[in-house]
């Protein structure tokens, strides 16, 4: 015979899986306001449609973070940013670094809530363990932060743009070699 | 049951192509457009990519689904247990059941994530409960595993799947002592013969022959003369359970919903059965359906197992074969305790059968109550009554054979009626 469960346990179990969907939306959602309000400096005509365009996306991640609306909220969100901030001065290096920090743990926050079914029971252990793996992107978002916030605008040296260029190639070519190189 | 260790094809998530065409795009911005906060915000998301392709899976990963138990009772817990093996770490095991229509996720709780260790097999638990009675698969179970810090997954893998059994839930059922005819001399009922027994019939004079022990001191005292007390003789019964599975009337809810007249008759058999044998009696069962699987009369635990499991395998089915030879191995002093919806006149002319047999016949109605055809029509309603009402008059032309009708109502049903057929069996009879 099978063991009989007292259902408190089950129902305690539902409460805090419901929770941790619950808290998986909200960081995403606070995320993203965090992104909007950082980037959110001047509320020009165009600007303000993107930023409520990007509001609208950020819930959508939040409803969907499995799809394709993440990204789609990341590119306006992105889009925004470079609107607000194509002025002759570099944005203030805390103002990166909390706008880098916001669009990562968008990114991140989507990806693992995208993993888990929206009505699974998620174990807190796979919460934990994955918010552990976060630390070392976080914890390099300042160092780059400060950086890029002692940099003056560079010259227009062609040499440095190709040097650029080729550092960034390999730079978005490095995941998808591992991804190559795994198979 | 478990299925042997497999390398999973790795397939980028949505996460994985957001983390290249942003990443790559931002460097380029920032290379082309002069812009060092584009590469600070790329900087995070291709660290986090890198590192996690780093980590990607490739060993074997296996999955296997077990039960807590391969037996349950209705409305009953039992938890699934999918094991996941892997060679590597993995963010996220995500396990789900298909829907099962008696066999419900508890608290709809159908799918269940949880982090698997690298050569550490989690165990990931989901519980359902069962709320139909017979024997039916659980699973398979799908698995999703994602790795690579959410950036790789597997197609959906499948479990393989494993039986259970639910028993049918054994409502609590009492019958007075009285059966009709004892088949032994000893056993837990009360003949209407004075002999060897516990319960006291009377107190009376010596008679030679008198068991010392019985000599009652007190009365006999008062009286001048030796008094005995007499006791009633123990006898035990056989009772064959007949159910008539021609038709099951009604759509089954399960144990919380409407039951059909085979779920009723299920459960009264069984709870039937329990009774008689808890008491020392022998029980025998007699599925019309599944005649050839007649279960003999037999006694003690071990036997309402046996009868439990010939239970499981009721369905409607209107099969014919071995019926007669099954009811020509009934013992003639048996008590045939009949289960039917009485839809059909097959199950009449059985009961007829065995009452002319000289078998002392019970019919138990299991209709369900509240039982109503779906409607066609607005004649339905009334063309329901009307067979109702012809039912009814079946049921009379019945009792002038000796069978009384009853409905099932769970405990107490069956004590007036067995009554009443015990004293129809004492009483004189001319033979013809």
């Amino acid at each position: 015979m099978s063991a009989i469960r007292t259902g408190q346990d089950t129902v305690l179990a539902a409460a805090r899986a419901a929770l941790v969907h619950w808290m998986l939306r909200g960081s995403i959602i606070a995320a993203g306001g965090v992104a909007l309000l950082v980037t959110a400096a001047s509320w020009s005509g165009p600007v303000v449609v993107l930023l409520a365009l990007g509001a609208l996306l950020v819930v959508a991640a939040a409803v969907a973070p499995g799809d394709a609306a993440p990204a789609a909220a990341i590119v306006v969100l992105l889009a925004a940013w470079f609107a607000v901030r194509h002025g002759a001065h570099t944005p203030a290096a805390w103002r990166t670094a909390v706008y880098a920090l916001a669009l990562y743990l968008l990114h991140a926050m989507s990806a693992f809530a995208g993993a888990v079914p929206a009505g699974a029971d998620v174990d807190a252990g796979a919460v934990v363990r994955w918010g552990r793996r976060q630390i070392a992107p976080v914890a390099v978002i300042p160092v780059v932060a400060l950086a890029a916030g002692g940099l003056r605008r560079v010259g227009g040296s062609l040499t440095l743009v190709l040097l650029g260029l080729a550092a960034a190639a390999v730079l978005a070519a490095l995941p998808v070699l591992l991804l190559r190189g795994r198979r | 049951m478990t299925r042997p260790a497999e390398h999973p094809r790795w397939l980028p998530t949505q996460a994985l192509r957001r983390a290249v065409a942003v990443g790559g795009a931002l460097l380029l911005i920032a290379v082309l457009f002069r812009r060092p906060d584009s590469v600070v915000v790329a900087t995070p998301v291709l660290v986090a990519t890198a590192l996690g392709l780093l980590r990607a899976p490739r060993g074997a990963v296996s999955v296997a689904l077990r039960t807590s138990a391969s037996s349950m009772l209705e409305g009953q817990l039992m938890t699934v247990s999918v094991d996941v093996s892997s060679d590597d770490d993995l963010d996220v095991a995500t396990v789900a059941l298909p829907p099962a229509r008696f066999l419900p996720p508890w608290q709809a709780r159908r799918a269940r994530s949880a982090a698997v260790a690298a050569s550490r097999p989690a165990s990931i638990d989901l519980d359902v409960r069962s709320v139909r009675w017979g024997r039916r698969p659980v699973g398979p179970a799908t698995v999703r595993l994602t790795g690579a810090d959410c950036l790789l997954h597997t197609p959906v893998l499948h479990t393989g799947a494993v039986s259970s059994t639910t028993l049918p839930l054994r409502d609590g059922f009492e019958a007075v002592d009285a059966v009709p005819r004892a088949e032994g001399l000893v056993g837990p009922h009360r003949s209407r013969r004075v002999g060897d027994g516990t319960d006291v019939a009377g107190v009376r004079p010596f008679q030679l022959g008198d068991r010392l022990h019985r000599i009652n001191w007190a009365v006999s005292l008062r009286a001048g003369g030796l008094h005995v007390t007499s006791t009633y003789s123990d006898r035990d019964t056989e009772v064959v359970i007949v159910i008539d599975s021609s038709s099951d009337f009604g759509v089954s809810g399960g144990i919380d919903g409407d039951p059909t007249s085979l779920d009723l008759a299920v459960r009264a058999a069984a709870s039937i059965a329990e009774h008689y044998l808890r008491h020392g009696d022998r029980v025998g069962l007699l599925d019309l359906g599944q005649a050839v699987r007649r279960v003999p009369s037999g006694a003690g635990r071990a036997h309402l197992v046996r009868l439990l499991d010939v239970l499981l395998d009721v369905t409607a089915t209107q099969r014919s074969i071995g019926i007669r030879a099954a009811i020509a191995g009934i013992a003639p002093n048996a008590l045939v305790l009949m289960l039917s919806p009485l839809v059909t006149d097959a199950a009449s002319s059985r009961a007829i059968e065995l009452a002319l047999g000289g078998h002392t016949v019970l019919l138990i109605d299991t209709l369900p109550p509240g039982a109503r055809p779906p409607g066609r029509s607005e004649w339905t309603d009334l063309a329901w009554r009307l067979w109702l009402l012809e039912r009814d008059v079946d049921a009379g032309r019945l009792a002038e054979f000796g069978i009384p009708v009853v409905r099932w109502e769970g405990a107490g049903t069956l004590d007036q009626v067995l009554r009443d057929v015990s004293r129809a069996a004492g009483a004189p009879r001319a033979r013809r």
